[in-house]
């Protein structure tokens, strides 16, 4: 039975982040890496635009907060976000002294462009692969850490409990199929998202929900799931994401008029493209994303989209930026269309449409990245903190992964050393239970395919999860969720070997997916306002008295799960109108320790005295 | 970790694997090309020492070399020396960066001069042989 | 019935006995799906996979390539298969096989622990005499640069370079393209101190010595990193070094041509 100190589920961004950290501040603890894939295909790899950190002189850690507290509708915890906003940039800073390729300026110095909700331009880029260059950076530097084991191609099934503390994994081989208890004395949760609960999105397939799920069946609760970001720029078909990055660089929004539509929206003017202030931050296409996925839903109702042969689209057009600034800034933006929809960008506009895109949710942690559940830690997409409230900023999860990976890495480094032994003797008879229901998993003979319940659990939610929904279409997906895990106990794995069997895997994915969709349809039933990216028809006004609240889902076994609240850590700035547009900006009363927080970071003062 | 290694398919490789595609052809065709210009320095060892031995050894050299087979070999020999010399020049395209900032001198741009580069000096060679002649 | 391709996928059972000469074989199991204009080779295989047969097993994630997951032989061809078009070969059948020149651990999953192993040996990550302080902001890179070594830096992983590589074929323990690539890219970083460090590895008999300019590693890359130009250039490298060992022993604390930070030594 392998023993570690810290055990990583997941080996994305914000898990590598955090062994990093674990092995380059405690180089005498041991970590593990346990990942159902090889690090570096995990999702952060998709991610295209960027990440915010502020480094330019005119910027501020302050204008950050409150991009992303206002750009969250107010619910993200704002110690959170001060905690975020002034790590990020040392956080960056950081992943480039590990080689990560930044864009940069013609002084050497780090690029930054503008981004979606953002005031300022302060997303760090690599062109528009950033997600990439950061994961593959991540994952090479690690590789230097003899003390950072891998357990490439382990899937983790469940959480070894006792006594009300986690003390590490049980896991799934998979070239193997051999089961292993890989103990721990802090576990991190960093298994991403679950996208694939919708079947339109830009999620990669291992996106469903892992991390949610085990600690959601260990009494953990979830955190604010029924907020789901619609990326309001995916390709038709098959999801995949045009980046944020393309309007940032000032590409525009059309509907089938031509009209740039979100002028619409209170989004502010629009202003042509060759006046020198185009794009303008924090307005029109810059505007927030579930803005703009709203904005959507309401061109097509007046019938203002353009039928395909994928459903209604409008269109992102780039063609004035010119050839040259789209190899350079949005190269990969122009790989993606002419291989998947077969137009070049720069001479053709981009069909469109959003596309489910991220999980503000998940599990619930405090600031420190730390679990109700003792050993057990969570980061990045898979948890909820939370800086992004009811609609995340484009590009603040990048930085999210870095900052709080790191929280994480070392608060379960703290715990692992005050950890004496591991109560290993006491664990066999959870061990054993574990084994037998994997076993039998594989050994059923179960009549319901994998395939079917997976494509009915996608319909019931995107018919009344998506951009806009009412209490009539969410009761009716709880109940059907419901009969889907009902079903599920009747699983059909016609696969019984034990060498890379993906479709045992599969069905065990399925099961996360259920328990993560289950607490998100009960969330967003339950909260009867609109805020950010959750649009209530039948409650379409804000409700800050009953609702300025994260919600928490707690599992019952064999019934709906409770969902109880918790208030919102507000230090600064109280839930007020969220206006974009050229009125926007800062509008606030601030305390004055505050302020001391807001001390700009070294990099951004080093840029000021360069300047 | 402790992956079966023994239940692993090692698939051969098929023995025409070379004729699959035509880099694979070529490469297999330098490869060759080994023999041949051996042969043709072989020959060049041979001139040399028929010039050393005087003016009889010499005509018959020139006579064997004048032989239809000679000449063939000859011919392949050249043939290979010129697959050689342009592959040498392609691969140039790659291996010489020039750069000025963030611009690149394209690799068209190398090997062009590359392969002007080598005209002008058998044009020139050319006519210095010719007027000696 | 609507229109339907024909994939001839490569099955193997590792579970099944070896022959009696202690071979084991594969097999091509033939599978009939619905043809769509937009799908890519991946779509089938899921088709499959959901639909057909739960059995066959293959990796894939992003469906975009980028993630690296889905590298396959396609009619002999390596292939992400989420950017093979089924119309490319429509209406003839399309074979997948998983990446030649790898253990097969079932259907079209190959065994990747050696490659791992081969990228964790060429240190692929920035090596530096001198740690640079976080308060002290970023390494300057000029956007030149970054373009030296930018190219190289894109590989995703995919294995596709190993696949079309016949010396990879022959040679087990060849370092290989992706692996060199990725160290040739280190090397070049501007911010990198690590060339004497990756020398052993990268200039062995087994790295870039190895390689004898066939291309079809550049050929095959799904994201343009031309690793055959990264390995003939730190050919060029090696030389230039050996030379200088030779001329300037004390030089050989030199770092990469575009060398960064204080040197030591001082052989003038």
């Amino acid at each position: 039975m392998p023993t570690h100190d810290v055990i990583l589920v997941g080996g994305g961004g914000a898990g590598l982040r955090a062994g990093i950290a674990v092995a380059e501040e405690h180089p005498e603890l041991s970590v593990a890496v346990v990942s159902k894939i090889y690090p570096m295909r995990s999702h952060t790899v998709s991610a295209e635009g960027g990440a915010a950190a502020v480094v330019q002189p005119n910027d501020t850690l302050e204008d950050h907060a409150y991009d992303t507290i206002s750009g969250g509708d107010w619910l993200a915890d704002q110690d959170a976000v001060w905690a975020f906003v002034n790590e990020a940039p040392k956080e960056m800073i950081q992943l480039e002294h590990y080689g990560c390729p930044w864009s940069r300026e013609p002084s050497g110095r780090v690029a930054t462009r503008p981004f979606g909700g953002m005031k300022i331009e302060r997303t760090w880029f690599a062109a528009d692969k950033t997600g990439f260059h950061m994961l593959h950076a991540l994952f090479q530097h690690s590789l230097r850490y003899a003390d950072v084991v891998r357990y490439d191609e382990f899937f983790v099934t469940d959480l070894i409990v006792h006594d009300g503390r986690c003390w590490g994994v049980i896991a799934i081989e998979i070239p193997t199929g051999e089961l292993h208890v890989i103990t721990g004395k802090s576990v991190i949760l960093c298994t991403g998202g679950a996208g694939r609960i919708f079947p339109f999105t830009t999620n990669a397939a291992v996106k469903t929900g892992d991390g949610m799920a085990l600690a959601y069946r260990a009494g953990v609760p979830l955190k604010d799931m029924e907020f789901v970001q619609y990326h309001p720029t995916g390709l038709p078909g098959t999801g995949i994401l045009i980046t944020e990055a393309s309007r940032g660089e000032g590409g525009i929004m059309v509907n089938k008029h031509g009209r740039r539509y979100l002028q619409d929206y209170d989004l502010g003017n629009a202003i042509p493209v060759d006046d020198e202030r185009h794009p303008q931050k924090r307005t029109m296409e810059l505007g927030p994303r579930d803005r703009l996925s709203q904005a959507f839903v309401h061109e097509l109702e007046k019938g203002n989209t353009t039928d395909s042969e994928y459903g209604p689209i409008v269109h992102l057009d780039v063609r004035h930026l010119g050839e040259a600034k789209i190899d350079k800034k949005i190269p990969f933006v122009r790989e993606l269309c002419r291989n998947y929809v077969g137009i070049d960008p720069v001479h053709e506009l981009i069909p469109v449409r959003p596309v489910v895109h991220y999980l503000m949710g998940g599990v619930d942690t405090d600031i420190d990245a730390k679990t109700e559940l003792e050993g057990l830690f969570a980061a990045g997409e898979c948890a909820c903190v939370s800086i992004n409230g009811a609609n995340r900023l484009g590009s603040n999860s990048l930085t999210e992964l870095l900052v709080f990976g790191a929280r994480a890495g070392r608060n379960a480094a703290k715990l692992a050393k005050k950890t004496k032994t591991i109560p290993h003797d006491e664990l066999k008879e959870q061990i054993d239970a574990t084994k037998g229901r994997v076993t039998s998993l594989r050994q059923s003979n179960g009549t319901e395919r994998i395939a079917d319940i997976r494509v009915a659990l996608q319909k019931t939610m995107e018919e009344s999860a998506g951009i806009y929904r009412d209490e009539a279409s969410l009761q009716t997906t709880v109940g059907v969720i419901a009969e889907l895990k009902e079903r599920f106990e009747k699983v059909k794995v016609a696969d019984k070997t034990k060498i890379f069997n993906t479709e045992l895997t599969a069905a065990l994915e399925l099961g996360y997916l259920l328990d993560s969709a289950e607490a998100l349809a009960h969330s967003a039933l339950a909260r009867k306002e609109s805020r950010g990216s959750h649009q209530r028809t039948d409650h379409p006004q804000r409700d800050d008295d009953k609702y300025l609240k994260h919600s928490l889902a707690y599992k019952v076994e064999g019934g709906a799960p409770r969902i109880e609240y918790k208030d919102v850590v507000i230090t600064d700035w109280p839930a007020g109108a969220r206006t974009y547009g050229v009125q926007s900006g800062l509008k606030r009363d601030k305390p004055a320790e505050a302020t001391a927080a807001a001390t700009p970071a070294p990099s951004a003062s080093s840029d000021k005295t360069e300047s | 970790m402790p992956v079966d290694r023994s239940k692993l398919l090692h698939r051969k490789q098929n023995p025409t694997w070379y004729l699959e595609n035509h880099r694979y052809s070529i490469f297999m065709l330098r490869e060759m090309s080994a023999v041949f210009v051996a042969l043709a320095a072989v020959a060049t060892i041979m001139m040399v020492l028929a010039v050393k031995a005087g003016p009889a050894e010499w005509e018959r050299f020139l006579g064997l070399m004048a032989h239809p087979g000679m000449l063939a070999l000859s011919g392949v020999a050249l043939a290979f020396a010129i697959l050689h010399s342009v592959t040498w020049f392609l691969l140039a395209g790659k291996v010489l960066v020039i750069r000025k900032g963030e611009m690149k001198v394209p690799a068209e741009a190398i090997i062009g001069g590359h392969f002007a580069g080598w005209l002008a000096v058998s044009v020139v060679i050319a006519v210095l042989v010719l007027r000696v002649l | 019935m609507a229109e339907t391709t024909k994939l001839e996928v490569f099955r193997y059972d590792p579970d099944a006995p070896p022959g009696p000469d202690g071979t084991r074989e594969g097999r091509f199991q033939t599978y009939e799906v619905p043809f769509n204009k937009d799908w890519v080779v991946l779509d089938a295989l899921n088709y499959i996979k959901d639909q057909l047969d739960g059995t066959l097993s293959h990796r894939w994630s992003c469906r975009m390539g980028v993630c690296g997951s889905c590298g396959m032989m396609v009619n002999g061809a390596a292939r992400l298969t989420c950017n093979a078009f089924l119309r490319e070969w429509h209406p003839e059948p399309i074979r997948v096989e998983p990446l030649t020149n790898f253990p097969v651990v079932r259907d079209l999953v190959v065994d990747m622990t050696g490659f791992m192993e081969k990228l964790q040996a060429v240190h692929p990550y920035l090596i530096r005499k001198e740690q640079g302080k976080l308060e002290d902001g970023e390494y300057k890179q000029l956007p030149g640069e970054l373009a030296a070594y930018k190219q190289f830096s894109m590989c995703i992983n995919c294995l596709c370079c190993y696949a079309a590589c016949p010396v990879a074929g022959f040679e087990e323990n060849f370092i290989g393209p992706a692996a060199l690539a990725l160290g040739h890219r280190y090397n070049l970083d501007s911010r990198d101190d690590g060339f004497a460090e990756r020398r052993d590895v990268m200039f062995s008999h087994d790295a870039i010595w190895q390689c004898t300019f066939i291309g079809e590693c550049s050929e095959v890359c799904p994201k343009k990193v031309d690793p055959a130009a990264a390995i003939q250039q730190a050919k060029i490298e090696a030389t230039k070094d050996w030379f200088l060992s030779k001329i300037l022993p004390r030089a050989m604390e030199r770092t990469a041509s575009a060398p960064v930070g204080p040197r030591e030594g001082g052989a003038s």
